[in-house]
């Protein structure tokens, strides 16, 4: 806060200075011949003088100019002057007004101008105006341009009084300059400090950014890592999802096979052609399961899907399974043709083929009801067997995998095991508004 | 905002209106101030001392009638130069003012004056060369015109007519010379009563200024820069003054020997001349013997005769009324009515030409001369014509003061004079120049 007071506060002193200085000049201008005529000393004090001194009245013009001076900085400070090239230039050709009215004698008002205008100017503009200014002072103070415009100087009229009272009145003079210059100069370097204060405070702030960025940095190598990291779950979960895949692909096929060579082995005796029909479908079954497994090598896509449609592909493997385990599978879809991504038509795949592998393995069904509602924005699959359920349901592998893929589709599994098996899932759709 | 500008700019042409209304309101009647002095410059007795200065007021203000000229009477000879210098401090000097000898070089470098060449050139009625030379030159300084010749005074040689005829010897013609002169002052220097002390004297009051004037020379160049006396026409007229003063060696001369009749020669002002020439002055001072005037003796090496005192009129170089100013400062320098007025009014020479030179002045002389006077047109005119202007620099008395002390102890040593008055010139020199 005490900051903020000192540079209005040097401008304030040096107005005054300046104030005391002018009335002082003004007073020895006016006074001395206004003596010398009152003790008819007028040609001894002419006699040493280098012009002809202005008359005293002339002298009033530095009073008024002083007024007319301190007058337009309070306006121009207000504002109340507006901000044009004019109102800018008024106060010191005021100033150089009220230098020539001083005989040229005082120049230091224009320090008193550029205090109070240097701060008003940026950049280029400050330039050619501090130029400006150090021109006119530096012009200002030429004698040759004083004896020019035959003007007399403060110090001849001072050379007019005795001894003590001259040197008393030139130290005077001396003194406020001197002070005023000191104040001129105050004021600058405060100035100057100010600006250099403003621009510690922007490196600071750089320095803040400059770390910031930094800390930045370092998140983004952990970003980095933690992305590397994820990559390697992705593997990991890419590697469960192969071992799902066998596991459904296989599996099922070897499922199919046991359940067709009981079968064959049970025929045997009772028909021989039974038994060989048998094993052609038990050999189609195993060629189907290795060409799963190629597949699921190769392209991670039940066959069926890539080669079908979902309806076409789910009716495929009902008749199949039929036909290999001698349970009736009934398959209800509605609507028959629904569009579902790819990644949705995969695990409801699974999810059908998983659950009538396990109500043929497992529950040892006869019947087998695969129904396939889509409801506004979800799909619901419920596949309800005859089988012999199971009080206690035993999460394996399969079940597991069911809900690791609906997990992942956004959807939920619930199994009920005390009549037959039932096995619910639902899983929304994105493309449920299109249904 | 630019409103109040703009409310800053309005007032300021108003009080502008306002101001020049007034000026041109008073303008109406313009008054003109003129600075005079009372009474003589040259101290002669004057009846009216303004009788000359009023009709020419009256004159100009007849010619311009919305013009007042008005001037502060009383203002004596000695406090003359006070009286100006503190007008100017207050700056109200007059617009017109006369000017003495002694203040000329002064206000002249303070540029207190108006210069008048340009008015000169341009004024079809007026120019310098209306004015004797020396007359003229004594208002230029620096080679610029300030200032014209209100009234001159010459120097005269007043020569005791009685004395002369008692010893036998004619008086001189206007033309004379320093060895006239000597050879005159040496013959009538003598005893006349026998007691062994010598009681008759040649001259008196003739100075080794009065040589130099004769002789064509300076003391100083014109610019008040550098001292003149170590020059041969200087140092001349030195030995000249010398030489007459040896005649007088252990004699003491004064003023009152004149008086009484026993000195043949004084110089002597034109203005004392005209005073005590008419009766009854004539009678009342010197009424024991006759007595004439004549050109004052012409040295070898020049052609001017005596130094020429001249009160000029100048305007100010801050008057507001220039032009006017011009025409008062013609009407009281160039005018005929107003420089003749001068030898009815006055004590002094008009210089102008044409003035001095005209019939009705030669009636007017002849009317105060009684009987056979010498004094008429020719010398009259020949004496203006051959005077010299004493330069004007503002250090011109101070140095003439030491030169005048200076000088005459160098005249009182009896070595070389030449090498003496060396010294002088560089004491001198020393003194300009600080």
């Amino acid at each position: 806060m005490q900051k903020d007071q000192s540079l209005p506060l040097l401008r304030q002193v040096m107005l005054l200075i300046n104030l005391a200085l002018c009335a002082f000049v003004s007073a020895v201008f006016i006074l001395t011949p206004l003596r010398a005529a009152q003790r008819a000393e007028g040609v001894d004090f002419l006699q040493k003088l280098s012009g002809l001194p202005a008359a005293p009245w002339s002298v009033s013009f530095a009073a008024v100019g002083f007024l007319a001076f301190t007058a337009i900085d309070f306006l121009y400070r207000s504002g109340k002057l507006g901000s044009g090239r004019a109102a800018f230039w008024l106060e010191p050709g005021t100033a150089l007004l009220i230098i020539l009215a001083l005989h040229l004698d005082y120049n230091g008002l224009l320090l008193l101008a550029v205090v109070n205008l240097v701060d008003s100017l940026h950049g280029r503009g400050r330039m050619l105006f501090l130029a400006a200014m150090t021109s006119f002072y530096l012009l200002t103070s030429l004698d040759v341009l004083q004896s020019a415009f035959g003007m007399v100087s403060v110090s001849e009229y001072l050379a007019y009084y005795d001894g003590q009272p001259r040197q008393l009145m030139q130290t005077a003079i001396g003194l406020l300059s001197a002070l005023n210059l000191i104040l001129f100069i105050g004021y600058m370097v405060v100035l100057v400090g100010r600006r250099t204060e403003e621009n510690t405070a922007i490196r600071r702030l750089n320095g803040e950014l400059a770390k910031a960025n930094e800390k930045l940095s370092v998140l983004n190598i952990q970003l980095k890592a933690y992305a590397a990291e994820s990559e390697r779950m992705a593997e990991t979960r890419e590697r469960n999802r192969l071992a799902r895949e066998i596991h459904d692909t296989l599996g099922h096929a070897l499922t199919g096979i046991t359940a067709g060579a009981d079968a064959c082995i049970q025929m045997l005796d009772i028909s021989p052609d039974m038994a060989r029909k048998q094993m052609e479908l038990i050999a189609q079954t195993a060629r189907a399961g290795m060409n799963e497994v190629r597949r699921s090598v190769s392209a991670l896509r039940p066959d069926a899907l890539e080669r079908f449609r979902l309806s076409e592909a789910l009716a495929k493997l009902c008749s199949e399974m039929q036909q290999t385990s001698h349970a009736e599978i009934r398959l209800n879809m509605q609507p028959a043709d629904m569009r579902l991504s790819q990644d949705e038509e995969d695990a409801v795949y699974r999810i059908v083929q998983e659950s009538v592998t396990n109500a043929i393995r497992h529950g040892h069904a006869t019947e087998i009801d695969v129904n396939l509602t889509g409801q506004a924005r979800r799909m619901l699959i419920v596949v309800q067997d005859n089988g012999i359920g199971c009080v206690k349901i035993e999460q394996g592998f399969g079940l597991r995998h069911m809900r690791e893929r609906l997990r992942l589709l956004g959807g939920s599994l619930q199994v009920n095991g005390s009549n037959g098996f039932r096995i619910e899932a639902s899983i929304p759709l994105r493309w449920g508004d299109e249904i | 905002m630019r409103s109040c500008l703009k409310r800053v700019a309005v007032s300021v042409v108003l009080s502008a209106v306002v101001l020049i209304l007034t000026v041109l309101g008073s303008a109406q009647q313009t008054v003109l101030t003129v600075g005079v002095i009372a009474g003589s410059y040259w101290d002669a007795p004057t009846g009216n001392c303004y009788a000359v200065i009023d009709a020419a007021i009256e004159r100009f203000e007849q010619a311009h009638p919305n013009v007042r000229v008005e001037y502060t009477s009383g203002i004596l000879k000695r406090d003359y130069s006070e009286w100006l210098a503190d007008q100017y401090l207050l700056g109200t000097e007059p617009d017109v003012f006369l000017v003495m000898p002694e203040d000329f070089g002064m206000l002249a470098e303070l540029g207190a004056l108006q210069p008048l060449d340009s008015l000169l050139e341009s004024d079809g009625e007026v120019s310098a060369a209306d004015f004797y030379d020396a007359a003229v030159k004594s208002g230029a300084s620096g080679g610029v015109q300030y200032a014209l010749p209100y009234e001159c005074v010459p120097t005269l040689m007043f020569v005791n007519k009685t004395l002369l005829e008692a010893e036998g010897i004619p008086v001189p013609d206007n033309d004379w010379t320093w060895d006239d002169f000597y050879q005159i002052c040496a013959q009538v220097t003598r005893d006349t009563d026998g007691d062994g002390v010598i009681d008759q004297f040649g001259s008196y009051g003739y100075t080794w200024r009065d040589a130099l004037a004769a002789n064509g020379a300076a003391l100083f160049d014109e610019n008040g820069t550098s001292c003149l006396i170590a020059q041969p026409d200087c140092v001349e007229a030195v030995e000249f003054a010398q030489k007459l003063q040896a005649l007088y060696a252990d004699c003491d001369i004064t003023a009152r020997s004149f008086d009484e009749g026993h000195v043949a020669f004084r110089p002597f002002l034109f203005s004392d001349y005209r005073t005590y020439q008419p009766y009854p002055w004539r009678i009342k001072r010197y009424s024991n013997f006759e007595w004439d005037c004549i050109q004052m003796p012409g040295g070898p090496s020049g052609t001017g005769r005596s130094e020429l005192s001249t009160v000029l009129a100048a305007i100010s170089n801050r008057s507001t009324q220039k032009s006017l100013a011009w025409e008062l400062l013609k009407e009281l320098t160039c005018s005929d009515e107003t420089q003749s007025m001068l030898y009815t009014d006055s004590h002094g020479v008009s210089a102008l030409r044409r003035v001095t030179q005209s019939p009705r002045t030669q009636q007017i002389l002849q009317h105060d001369t009684p009987g056979e006077s010498q004094l008429g047109l020719e010398l009259l005119s020949d004496t203006m014509e051959q005077a010299v202007a004493a330069p004007h620099f503002r250090a011109y008395d101070q140095a003439l003061l030491l030169a005048e002390s200076l000088v005459t102890t160098a005249m009182e040593d009896d070595h070389n004079l030449s090498l003496q008055l060396q010294r002088v010139q560089r004491q001198l020199n020393e003194y300009l120049q600080s």
